[in-house]
């Protein structure tokens, strides 16, 4: 059996998870729509070790895992916090728009 | 006369099976529960708790502000701690909390926290329509739910208290290991939608510990 190390739940059969895509920092909000746009629908596809978001289904948690796409290995999980500490404030957005 | 479900707006997500089991029922709150069944208690029951009050509450400040309000809380994720009336709080993540009350009541006391939810930081949760809640009691328990749940359950593993957010027969579910008076037994909340099937599938498991539903009249 395959299993993931879920930092919330620990160690967890595959079938539990969720792939969420790739873990990439957003663009600032008024950044040009092409760069929204790139963010949000294309994959850079890396092939290696690659950081991405997993979803712990049986209690809706995410995390971001480390994993190797060509040895199919997960080097790493942890909590979203550790790259995510702040709130994103969109309210500046609306007032412009 | 006899309390049937269908007496009551609020049912159990399966008591189409409770009355096809011949349970006999008891007005607790606002709903009928099943008390006891036309057979002598089996050692391994299943209890349908899913008429009872249960809530939950969300949000940064939530753990914090249910401490405050004199509910215990436990220090990790995945634990659960009791009240002293024999409810408990389960705390399943650091902004998250799922509070039961006593299988034989104060479904009052769950009442007063849902109407004092203040939400700012502290959000409301609404459990007792989204969860099923049944109690699996005997102590053939953990053989029972090693055919259906991949996480090891066992006390040594998995002592009073513990909770497994996980999947039991492919659903999800949260299980927390507790004693039905003097018997280990496992609280399992899942998808009510779910419900009907999750009870028969746990029905099926237990047949081969001679397993059937059991009243809350017949908890020890």
């Amino acid at each position: 059996m395959k299993l993931m190390h879920c930092p919330l739940n620990g160690w967890r059969n595959f079938g539990e998870f969720v792939y969420g895509g790739e873990v990439t920092l957003p663009p600032a909000h008024d950044a040009d729509p092409k760069e929204w746009a790139d963010w949000v629908f294309m994959e850079d596809n890396t092939a290696g070790v690659v950081r991405e978001w997993w979803f712990h289904s049986p209690s809706s948690y995410w995390f971001i895992a480390e994993r190797d796409n060509v040895r199919d290995v997960v080097l790493r999980t942890y909590p979203p916090e550790e790259i995510f500490q702040e709130r994103v404030d969109f309210s500046s957005e609306g007032a412009s728009q | 006369m006899a309390v049937t479900p269908e007496h009551f707006n609020r049912r159990s997500f399966i008591y189409p099976r409770l009355i096809e089991a011949g349970a006999e029922f008891a007005e607790v709150i606002d709903a009928a529960v099943a008390t006891r069944y036309p057979h002598d208690a089996p050692a391994l029951g299943l209890v349908d708790l899913s008429p009872l009050p249960r809530t939950g509450i969300k949000g940064p400040r939530a753990l914090e502000w249910l401490a405050a309000q004199g509910w215990p809380v436990p220090e990790d994720n995945n634990q659960a701690a009791h009240t002293e009336s024999g409810g408990m709080v389960l705390r399943l993540g650091n902004r998250e909390a799922f509070v039961l009350p006593a299988p034989r009541g104060d479904g009052e006391t769950v009442h007063t926290l849902e109407q004092s939810i203040p939400g700012d930081g502290v959000w409301h949760m609404p459990r007792r329509d989204s969860h099923a809640w049944f109690l699996l009691r005997g102590e053939a328990g953990v053989d029972c739910m090693a055919k259906l749940c991949g996480v090891d359950l066992r006390e040594a593993q998995f002592p009073r208290g513990a909770i497994a957010q996980t999947s039991v027969a492919r659903l999800n579910t949260i299980v927390c290991r507790d004693m039905a008076g003097a018997t280990p037994g496992f609280h399992l909340l899942a998808d009510s939608a779910s419900a009907i099937w999750f009870w028969d599938a746990l029905l099926d498991a237990m047949q081969e510990f001679d397993g059937g539903p059991l009243g809350i009249h017949e908890i020890d």
